[in-house]
């Protein structure tokens, strides 16, 4: 069973600092959503009011329908694993893992039956016996995460479970954890402030800045269409290009379709360019949906799977992009210090608006 | 050229290391002279009498009954005094690590004030307050409390009060340090998973803090065995422990071989005791 989770109108305050402004979301059965933001975007502080570890000021959390935001943390029978695990140090590896069902009054036979099963459910069945500092990092992960299984919640919290495994071993465990959650069928919340991560995992993304959802969609959504300047820089390479201000230098040729589909209506609009979305144009056939400019090339770095171009345009705007390594590509690109034609289709273009929403332009 | 340089310079910064050691000697025979051979002298005193080899000072303490009495209040003072010293101090200690820190360097300062303050003086305001005529006495006598004035100071009873507040710093400073080195997420998470916050702190605070509670428990306890002055004040002659009777031994008597033997088996109980402990602690710890 997943259980559906209803925020709304989340606020907390510390004196006049505002950690959490007016959250609200509603997060499906059996969801996985990310948290994502930079320090401080509030992301943790979210999680932590979930779990009943940080009450808020103001607002509402229902579980299924149930309010339960004055409820104590081990009244919610919510799992949660934590940033640095947690795990007892005094307890082995089966007793911490045991422990909730304990707490539960479970007999001991049933226990230690449930503990090797959610043990197995994480590949660590043969490591009951074992004491915690005799576990590695990835190791002690697991274990956190069969802890937080074993009175099998309905809803499991996760704070930055993997930021402190090495990057190997993150990816490893960022798809096994998604495969236990596409088994377990359970709502999980996680924060992280890894953007690649957040896009592998989830069903969907809450990206956080200053205590406020900035955009909650899924992951293609919000790499591909980002609301704002904010959530376009902060997840994955942007380049922008001013599509009003003509006279520095950069003339944008879009469609009218384009124009009346993107661009009309919003303030100071900017071109989002994805470093994998420009095209180099080495011929000159025009082709109508393609949107042109021209640049210089600053330098161009093989990186084995990839080769990535700086490029200064007219107007002082820094882009980079890449492209793989095939061939034909390879023959294509400028020469370091030369000037060269890119483009990007208009069905892969997006526009932002400079200007952020309660802010003014610069 | 340069490669000689370089030997010659490396030869010099070798000699100068053997020169550095050199100047660790005084201080080893500092202590040597000071500290060991001293302790060696009473040990050997303690086996003789009128400079001939004899264990008589070591079964006097068995022959004579007065002696167990002194060691039985020794220890009954220095259990009591433990006991109540962990009782006082470790809630004091757990309710500090959870202040917010500008409070809790205020509070560990409350109670490092005192500690810098001369013992003497600490036992002499016990005494002013437990004394017969004391302040405790006049307050109880004037709520109308007591009839009669207790007799607090020159008994067991004072002695353990006014040891207690000198201990207290030595357990607490230690205690606190472990209690710190504890995760706080692991009595959240603890909390998180289903435990209340009385069952979080049994389960998991409780056995995480037992290390810092054992080693100040043993570190309070050991001090009162060989503790002297506030005994000796407070107890007015009435609470004989082992440091007062080396103390008589060598004053009263000027019999230094006695004094010694006394010594000897307080620190062999001593040594014995922290090595049980270390036994015992030792698997727990890693």
């Amino acid at each position: 069973m997943a259980s559906s989770i209803e925020i709304a109108g989340l606020r907390k305050n510390y004196g006049s600092l505002s950690v959490l402004d007016d959250i609200s979301v509603s997060i499906k059965a059996g969801e996985f959503l990310t948290l994502l933001g930079p320090s401080g975007s509030g992301k943790t502080t979210l999680l932590m009011t979930i779990a009943g570890f940080v009450r808020p000021n103001a607002g509402s959390i229902k579980v299924d329908g149930r309010e339960i935001v004055t409820l104590a943390p081990h009244k919610r029978n919510i799992g949660m694993v934590f940033q640095n695990y947690a795990l007892f140090p005094h307890m082995s590896v089966g007793e911490n893992v045991a422990y909730p069902l304990k707490l539960r009054g479970v007999g001991r036979g049933e226990r230690d039956d449930r503990a090797k099963r959610a043990l197995a459910a994480v590949r660590m069945e043969q490591y009951a016996d074992r004491r915690i500092d005799q576990l590695s990092g990835g190791q002690r992960q697991r274990v956190a995460v069969a802890r937080a299984i074993v009175f099998e919640p309905n809803i499991i919290l996760m704070d930055e479970p993997l930021s402190a495994l090495d990057k190997r071993l993150r990816e490893e465990m960022q798809v096994e954890l998604k495969r236990l959650h596409e088994t377990l069928g359970r709502t999980i919340v996680y924060v992280t402030h890894d953007q690649k991560e957040a896009l592998t995992m989830s069903d969907r993304v809450a990206v956080l800045k200053s205590g406020r959802i900035r955009q909650i969609a899924s992951p293609r959504d919000i790499y591909d269409k980002p609301v704002d300047r904010f959530v376009a820089d902060f997840i994955g390479d942007s380049g922008f290009v001013s599509l009003t201000d003509r006279g520095r230098g950069v003339d944008l040729a879009v469609s009218d379709g384009f124009r009346a589909a993107h661009v009309t209506g919003k303030a100071d609009p900017l071109l989002l360019l994805r470093p994998e979305k420009i095209e180099i144009v080495s011929s000159p056939d025009a082709q109508p949906d393609l949107i042109r400019f021209d640049g210089v090339a600053d330098d161009v770095l093989f990186q084995g799977d990839l080769v990535v171009v700086h490029a200064t345009l007219a107007d002082g705007t820094r882009l980079r992009l890449q492209r793989g390594t095939r061939q034909n590509t390879m023959r294509d690109l400028p020469a370091v210090g030369s000037r060269f034609r890119m483009a990007i289709h208009e069905e892969d273009a997006w526009v932002v608006s400079g200007v952020q929403a309660g802010e003014h332009a610069p | 050229m340069s490669l000689q340089l370089n030997a010659r310079l490396l030869t010099a910064l070798e000699t100068r290391g053997k020169a550095e050691l050199a100047l660790m000697v005084l201080p080893s025979l500092m202590i040597v002279a000071l500290v060991i051979a001293p302790a060696i002298w009473l040990g050997v005193l303690s086996f003789s009498v009128d400079g001939a080899p004899s264990l008589a000072h070591y079964q006097r303490m068995i022959d004579n009954s007065s002696y167990a009495a002194i060691f039985l209040t020794t220890f009954q003072l220095a259990g009591l005094v433990t006991v109540i010293t962990v009782v006082v101090g470790y809630p004091t200690t757990y309710a500090i690590t959870l202040l917010p820190p500008r409070l809790s360097a205020l509070a560990l300062a409350c109670v490092a004030i005192p500690f810098w303050t001369s013992l003497l003086v600490r036992t002499y305001a016990w005494m002013v307050i437990l004394q017969r005529n004391g302040i405790l006495n006049g307050w109880l006598l004037d709520a109308g409390l007591i009839e009669r004035p207790l007799r607090m100071s020159n008994s067991f009873f004072g002695t353990t009060v006014g040891m207690v507040h000198i201990m207290l710093p030595f357990f607490i400073f230690p205690l606190y340090a472990s209690m710190r080195s504890i995760d706080g997420n692991l009595t959240r998470a603890a909390h998180g998973l289903g435990a209340t916050p009385t069952r979080a702190f049994l389960d998991v605070f409780l056995p995480l803090s037992k290390q810092g509670l054992i080693a100040g428990a043993l570190l309070t306890f050991v001090l009162c065995l060989g503790f002297y002055v506030t005994p000796q004040l407070l107890g007015g002659g009435n609470v004989t422990t082992l440091s007062i009777k080396i103390q008589q031994n060598v004053i009263v008597y000027a019999d230094w071989g006695a004094a010694s033997a006394l010594a000897v088996v307080l620190v062999v109980i001593v040594g014995l005791m922290l090595l049980a402990s270390r036994l015992l602690g030792g698997r727990g710890a890693d």
